[in-house]
C-alpha cells in the first residue's frame, strides 16, 4: 500500500479524526427542544458529511501496487527552504507581536513589529534597514492618528 | 420610490464624493498590486468603517470594490501578471498589445471596457435587485432553505476537480460557524468553557485572516521577485481613437457584461469565472478567433467588461436576499453586520434611502473609476514599484489593528491569526476557500431555516411538495452538482 498525495493524506487523516473527535463531543450538548429539531442534529449531518468526505479522500490517496513497480511521478513543486523559513519566521513574528501587544501597546510593539518584518522579508543592508525604522515609526503614528483621531476606533 | 432616490442622491456630501473617490483610487492600487486582492482591500476597510454612517461607510465599501477589480487591468497589461484573479483572462490580450508597443491602447480598451460592463451592471442592478427583493418577501423558511442549498451547491459544482476538497472545505465552514451558542435553543456547543467562544468565531477576523495572511504567505515564495513592468504611454489622442472604435464591439461589451452579471448573481462563483466564460464566448463567436491571445481588443474587451459587471451583478443577491454573491461581498456583508443592518428583502422595505444609496453608490464609483484610470494610470504604475517586503508587515499590522477594532477584544485577533494559518494550508493543499466562508456565512441560517421547516412540517420536510419555488431551487441545486459530475466525467 503507498500514498499518492501524502499531504491530502495527512489532511485527509485530520478531517476525519476531526470529525470523529467532534461527533464525540456533541454527545457533550446539554439538549434542550427549544425548536423542535435540537441543537445536536444539525452539526451531527455536517460532522457525518465531513467524514464520509474525508474517508473518500483518504481512499483516493491510497494506492494498491506490486512492490517491483515504479512509483508514478507526482508533479511536486520543488521544496523553497528560504521561503518557508520567511513564513515561520513572519508568523512567529506575529505571533510575538499579539503576544506583547495587550501589555505594552500599540505603538512601541507595533513599530517593532514593522521595523522587524520589513528587515525579515527585505534586503538587510544599513541603508535598508535605516528606511525601515524611518517608515516603521511613520507608518505606526500615521495609522495611530488615522484609527484613533479621524476614525476613533479603539486601539490596544 | 422616486422620494427615496432624490433622498439618497441629496445624502450624497462633497464628503463622502471625496471619500468614494479616494475608495476606487485607492482600489486601483490594491487591484493593480498582484497579490493583493479586492476582497482583502474591502476586508481592511470594513472595521475603519465602524464609525462612520451607514451609508458613508457602504458607499466608500462599494467604490474600493469597483476600483480594485478594475485596478487589475494594469498589472495583467504592462506585468503579465493578473492584479487580481478576475483579471487572468485579460493577460491573454493585454500583454501581447503591450508587447508590440500598443500598451496605450490595451489599457484604453480596458478602461473603456470596464466602465462599460460597470454601467450595464448598474442597470441590471437597479432593476432586478428591487425586484428579486419584492419576490423574496414571500419566501419563508423552505425557500430559504432551499436557496441556502442552492447557493451551497454552487460553489461545490464550480470546485471542479477538487470536487471533494470543495465539499470538504464548505462542511468546514459550516461546522466553524456552528461553534458557540445555538442560535435555535442558545445551548453552548463546542466552546470547551472558554467564555470568548459563546459568540463564536467573528465572521471579520475569520475572513480577513483567510484572505490576507494566507495570501501574504503564500506570496512570500516571490517576494524579492521584481516586478518587470512594460513601458506604457497613455494619451489622451489613444484613448479617443480607441474610444471611436468601440462603437465595432458594441455586441461583444453587452454580451461580455451581461455573462459578468448573470455569473455575479450566482451565489459563491465570482469575477473570475465571468471573464473566462466571456473571453471563451467571445472568442467562438469572433470571425477572428485565431487572433485572440496575440493582441486582440476583443479579448481584452471582454474579460474586462464581464469582471467589472460581475460586481453589480454580486450586489444583487446580498442586497435582495443578504447571500453574498462573491468573496468581496462577504466582507461587505460584515459592513452591513457592523451597522446592525441585515440585507435581504426587508432591507428594501424598511431602509430604501440606503438601498438607492448603494445603488447610486455604485454608478458614481464606475464614472470615478473610468475618470481615475484615464488620469492615473501613470501612478498606479508606480505604485507597483513598492516593494512587496515593505508592503505585507504594514498590511498585517492594519489587519490586526482592525480586527481588534471590531470588538476590542484581543480574541479576534488570535482569531484572526488562526485562521490565516489554516486559510494557508488549505490553500497550498488546493483547497478552495470561496465553499469554506460562504459555509462560514450560511451556516447558523442554514440550520436555523432547517428548524424552521420541520417545526412548520410538523417533524418532517414533506411541506416542500407545497412550495414551488423551494422545489425550483432544489432542482436547480442538484442541476448544478450533476453538471458538475458531468463536466469531471468528460475531462477525465
Amino acid at each position: 500500500m503507498t500514498i499518492k498525495k501524502r499531504n491530502d493524506f495527512i489532511l485527509a487523516t485530520v478531517f476525519l479524526l476531526g470529525s470523529v473527535f467532534f461527533y464525540g463531543q456533541t454527545y457533550e450538548i446539554r439538549e434542550v427542544m427549544y425548536f423542535s429539531l435540537g441543537p445536536l442534529v444539525f452539526p451531527r449531518i455536517v460532522l457525518g458529511i465531513m467524514f464520509v468526505l474525508s474517508a473518500s479522500m483518504l481512499i483516493q490517496n491510497v494506492e494498491f501496487r506490486r512492490s517491483a513497480e515504479p512509483r508514478a511521478k507526482t508533479d511536486k513543486a520543488p521544496w523553497n527552504a528560504k521561503a518557508t523559513w520567511l513564513r515561520l519566521g513572519l508568523i512567529g513574528l506575529l505571533l510575538a507581536y499579539l503576544v506583547t501587544l495587550p501589555y505594552l501597546g500599540y505603538t512601541g510593539t507595533t513599530i517593532a513589529f514593522l521595523f522587524l518584518g520589513m528587515s525579515l522579508l527585505g534586503v538587510r543592508t544599513v541603508k535598508s534597514l535605516a528606511v525601515y525604522a524611518a517608515l516603521a515609526v511613520i507608518v505606526t503614528l500615521s495609522l495611530q492618528y488615522l484609527f484613533g483621531h479621524v476614525l476613533k476606533l479603539f486601539l490596544p | 420610490m422616486i422620494s427615496h432616490v432624490f433622498a439618497a442622491l441629496s445624502s450624497f456630501s462633497p464628503t463622502i464624493l471625496v471619500l468614494m473617490a479616494a475608495g476606487v483610487f485607492g482600489g486601483l492600487i490594491v487591484g493593480a498590486l498582484p497579490g493583493l486582492t479586492s476582497t482583502m482591500a474591502v476586508a481592511l476597510l470594513v472595521p475603519i468603517t465602524f464609525g462612520m454612517q451607514a451609508d458613508t461607510s457602504l458607499s466608500l465599501l462599494v467604490s474600493v470594490y469597483i476600483g480594485a477589480i478594475s485596478g487589475g487591468l494594469v498589472a495583467a497589461t504592462l506585468l503579465n501578471i493578473p492584479g487580481t484573479p478576475a483579471s487572468v483572462t485579460t493577460t491573454f490580450d493585454a500583454y501581447p498589445m503591450a508587447a508590440r508597443g500598443e500598451a496605450g491602447r490595451a489599457l484604453a480598451y480596458g478602461v473603456i471596457a470596464s466602465a462599460g460592463g460597470g454601467i450595464i451592471s448598474f442597470v441590471v442592478l437597479a432593476i432586478a435587485a428591487p425586484m428579486l427583493g419584492t419576490l423574496a418577501l414571500r419566501f419563508n423558511a423552505y425557500e430559504y432553505l432551499a436557496l441556502m442549498i442552492f447557493a451551497l451547491t454552487c460553489v461545490i459544482a464550480i470546485s471542479g476537480k477538487a470536487l471533494t476538497k470543495g465539499m470538504l472545505s464548505a462542511c468546514l465552514g459550516i461546522f466553524i460557524s456552528l461553534v458557540g451558542l445555538s442560535g435555535t435553543d442558545g445551548v453552548a456547543r463546542f466552546t470547551f468553557d472558554i467564555q470568548d467562544l459563546d459568540a463564536g468565531f467573528g465572521l471579520m477576523p475569520v475572513l480577513i485572516g483567510m484572505y490576507a495572511i494566507s495570501q501574504i504567505l503564500i506570496e512570500i515564495d516571490s517576494i524579492h521577485s521584481p516586478f518587470k513592468i512594460m513601458r506604457a504611454t497613455f494619451t489622451s489622442r489613444e484613448f479617443l481613437d480607441v474610444a471611436r472604435k468601440f462603437s465595432k464591439q458594441k455586441k461583444n461589451l453587452a454580451r461580455s457584461s451581461l455573462i459578468g452579471v448573470a455569473i455575479g448573481i450566482l451565489p459563491g462563483v465570482g469575477p473570475n469565472l465571468a471573464g473566462i466564460l466571456s473571453y471563451s464566448q467571445a472568442k467562438s463567436q469572433s470571425k477572428n478567433a485565431e487572433s485572440f491571445g496575440t493582441g486582440e481588443p476583443a479579448g481584452i474587451i471582454a474579460s474586462e467588461a464581464a469582471n467589472n459587471a460581475c460586481t453589480g451583478g454580486a450586489l444583487v443577491p446580498l442586497l435582495s436576499l443578504g447571500i453574498p454573491g462573491d468573496a468581496t461581498t462577504m466582507m461587505m456583508l460584515g459592513g452591513f453586520m457592523i451597522h446592525g443592518i441585515q440585507p435581504g428583502p426587508l432591507l428594501f422595505r424598511d431602509e430604501p434611502t440606503l438601498v438607492f444609496s448603494i445603488l447610486v453608490a455604485f454608478l458614481v464609483s464606475t464614472v470615478f473609476m473610468l475618470l481615475l484610470q484615464m488620469g492615473s494610470i501613470r501612478l498606479i504604475i508606480k505604485a507597483l514599484l513598492v516593494p512587496r517586503y515593505i508592503l505585507y508587515p504594514i498590511i498585517l499590522a492594519m489587519c490586526v489593528i482592525g480586527c481588534f477594532a471590531l470588538n476590542s477584544n484581543m480574541f479576534d485577533v488570535w482569531v484572526f491569526l488562526g485562521m490565516g494559518i489554516v486559510g494557508y494550508i488549505l490553500q497550498r493543499q488546493d483547497f478552495p476557500l470561496l465553499p469554506l466562508v460562504l459555509g462560514l456565512v450560511l451556516g447558523q441560517m442554514t440550520e436555523f431555516n432547517l428548524s424552521s421547516c420541520w417545526a412548520l412540517g410538523d417533524g418532517s420536510l414533506w411541506g416542500f411538495l407545497h412550495r414551488p419555488m423551494a422545489l425550483t431551487l432544489l432542482a436547480a441545486s442538484l442541476a448544478s452538482v450533476v453538471f458538475s459530475l458531468y463536466v469531471r466525467h468528460k475531462k477525465a
